[in-house]
């Protein structure tokens, strides 16, 4: 009875950490959002690119912090398929995200968010925070909070290729 | 998840992410004890805080150790890491007198690092001793840091940022209740000075009136009133005055809107307030004062017994510009016979953020003010029959300034005074009110 019991966990204990697995990696929602001039951007535009989806605003303090090191990253990695698209998170204002934009000189595009476009990856409340997505298009990771150079190494540079 | 936690718990020496607790995201204040192994720096708690955006303004540390003589200087030399930690400061002769070289101590106090890399101390300034440890193994310190909100000056919305702002404060003049639900404590002293007249009868009023809130949620407000007024009289003939405490009001405000954006949050709550019969009732009679005595009853801090508020308010904000307004409704029972008239008030309040031009930290804000009050009184009642002639409808102009000199400390000041009024003869007239307050938020 007792393994009949600890057999039954087990299979539990599998299928679980299998679907746990499989959602860990889903298909990321296909989004359409306008950029902070009114273009339409989509994610499958960067389908073949591991993109980096960071949602931020420009009354939080870290991501503000964070930014410029997005920027190097942006520069440094794009030759191997790196792409970070900024998220902004409401409230926003537009002329205010324009502004900080070019303060950065950000070179990433900018697209204004809302909370359900933040709640269709997660429902964590954390800002800033970044969705890792392979170049399949499926999540791979989460990283909550300022993306540190460890988390970076660890989480999407795996994902990347060589230089190109 | 708190970026603060996150950045903390990169030190080598600090506790698992979820052992770092942050006591209170709008101050900044957290707690942590750090591993007992591994020797702490102020220096880098400080850098992993700028790290992730914030600005280290202080901590406290608390140490547990060997007390220790080294030269001139007192030093407490911990744990298991063998640290060792200089005390400087005004309290160090106070907090080792009566203590041996090589006693068991617990010091807590102002923590800072002095140096760079092989050169570096760290310095405690102690605040306090304890001789008997509580526990070698555990607690052998702990680190207290705060964090100031710096970097950006815009409102923030329900989410974790670790640097929301407080709210601006809201107006104080009662007739405008304001939305601003603060989550902690204020206290507001205010002073009113009113001067009133029917016919030849003259009557100042010197109101002081203190209220108490406390805000355990960013929705919920509860607030006690507490007034307290002298009153003068005098006509042609006699005079006389009068002290007395007036009706204590408890209120609960419950803001159930809030659209947070940045220079434009609009937000609406709904206020219930409960006036007691607590103020003094006994009016002068008619050898003091040669009036009816409806008019006598209006010599009292009261306006009759228990009596409900009910209030609805909105505000929305625009760039330099705070538009408010709110409906107000009083119900009012008889207390030994008397009463004024239920009452129905809308107000408005515009406001205009003249200082400073450019906005760099909180503080130092300047704001002009224009309230607009209508009122309508019905008619009271004495020994249970309606008084004729004492129904009031009123309108008021209060233009002020208020003045946040510190981001907890608000001073406003304006004057209330009618523009139009179609009063019954059996009702003081209000000529003007001057307000004088502050508020100082905790």
């Amino acid at each position: 009875m007792r393994n009949l019991i600890a057999q039954s966990l087990l299979v539990l204990a599998v299928v679980l950490g299998g679907f746990v697995l499989a959602s860990a990696q889903e298909k990321a929602p296909d989004l359409s959002l306008k950029d902070v001039n009114g273009k339409t951007v989509r994610l499958s535009d960067f389908r073949g690119k591991v993109v980096l989806l960071n949602f931020w605003a420009t009354w939080c303090a870290p991501c503000r912090t964070e930014i410029p090191d997005l920027v190097k990253k942006q520069r440094e990695y794009q030759s191997r398929g790196l792409q970070i698209i900024g998220v902004t998170y409401p409230p926003e204002d537009g002329s205010e995200v324009r502004r900080f934009m070019q303060e950065t000189k950000m070179n990433y595009p900018v697209v204004i968010g809302t909370k359900e476009t933040k709640h269709a990856f997660t429902t964590s409340e954390t800002l800033p925070l970044t969705v890792i997505i392979d170049r399949d298009g499926k999540v791979r990771g989460m990283i909550e909070g300022i993306m540190y150079r460890d988390e970076f190494d660890e989480k999407v540079k795996p994902l990347l290729g060589s230089v190109e | 998840m708190y970026n603060i936690q996150k950045a903390v718990s990169r030190l080598d020496y600090a506790p698992k992410l979820k052992e770092i607790e942050v006591t209170d995201i709008k101050k900044g204040l957290g707690v942590f004890t750090p591993k007992p192994e591994k020797a702490v720096s102020f220096a880098a708690l400080k850098a992993t805080l700028k790290s992730a955006g914030y600005v280290l303004d202080s901590a406290d540390i608390t140490v547990a150790g060997t007390l220790s003589k080294d030269g001139d200087s007192w030093t407490v030399i911990a744990k298991p890491s063998g640290q060792k930690f200089v005390l400087e400061g005004p309290n160090v002769a106070n907090v080792v007198t009566g203590i041996e070289d090589g006693s068991s101590i617990e010091i807590t106090g102002s923590w800072k690092t002095e140096g760079q890399g092989a050169n570096a101390r760290e310095i405690i300034a102690p605040a306090e001793k304890k001789h008997a440890l509580r526990d070698p193994r555990t607690n052998l310190y702990s680190a207290r840091f705060v964090s100031a909100i710096f970097f950006t000056t815009y409102p923030s919305p329900d989410v974790d940022n670790s640097t929301e702002a407080p709210d601006p404060a809201a107006p104080i003049r009662v007739t405008s209740p304001g939305l601003t639900v603060y989550k902690g404590g204020a206290i507001t002293p205010r002073v009113y000075l009113v001067r009133q007249h029917l016919g030849s009868l003259k009557v100042n009023r010197q109101i002081v009136d203190v209220s108490l809130s406390y805000t355990p949620s960013p929705h919920i407000q509860l607030e006690v009133e507490v007034p307290i007024s002298r009153t003068s009289f005098h006509d042609q003939a006699t005079s006389g005055s009068g002290v007395g405490l007036a009706n204590i009001t408890a209120w609960t405000k419950y803001r159930f809107f809030r659209q947070v954006k940045t220079y434009g949050d609009r937000q609406a709550a709904a206020r219930f307030g409960l006036e007691l019969p607590t103020g003094k009732k006994d009016a002068p009679d008619q050898s003091q004062i040669n009036v009816p005595a409806f008019v006598r009853q209006q010599l009292t801090p009261i306006n009759g017994g228990l009596a409900p508020h009910f209030d609805l308010a909105f505000s929305q904000a625009g760039g330099r510009f705070i538009f408010g307004g709110n409906a107000e409704a009083v119900f009012r029972t008889e207390r030994d016979g008397f009463r004024m008239g239920h009452e129905q008030r809308f107000s408005t309040d515009l406001e205009y953020v003249l200082l400073p031009r450019e906005y760099t930290k909180p503080g130092g804000e300047l704001f002009l003010i224009l309230e607009t009050t209508f009122v309508h009184r019905g008619t009271g009642r004495l020994n249970g029959t309606p008084v004729a002639g004492s129904s009031a409808t009123e309108y008021y102009l209060a233009p002020g300034l208020q003045y946040a000199a510190l981001p907890r400390f608000v001073v406003e000041g304006s004057v209330q005074f009618p523009v139009v009024r179609n009063i019954g003869p059996m009702t003081l007239q209000t000529d003007v009110n001057v307000l004088v307050g502050v508020k100082y938020l905790f």
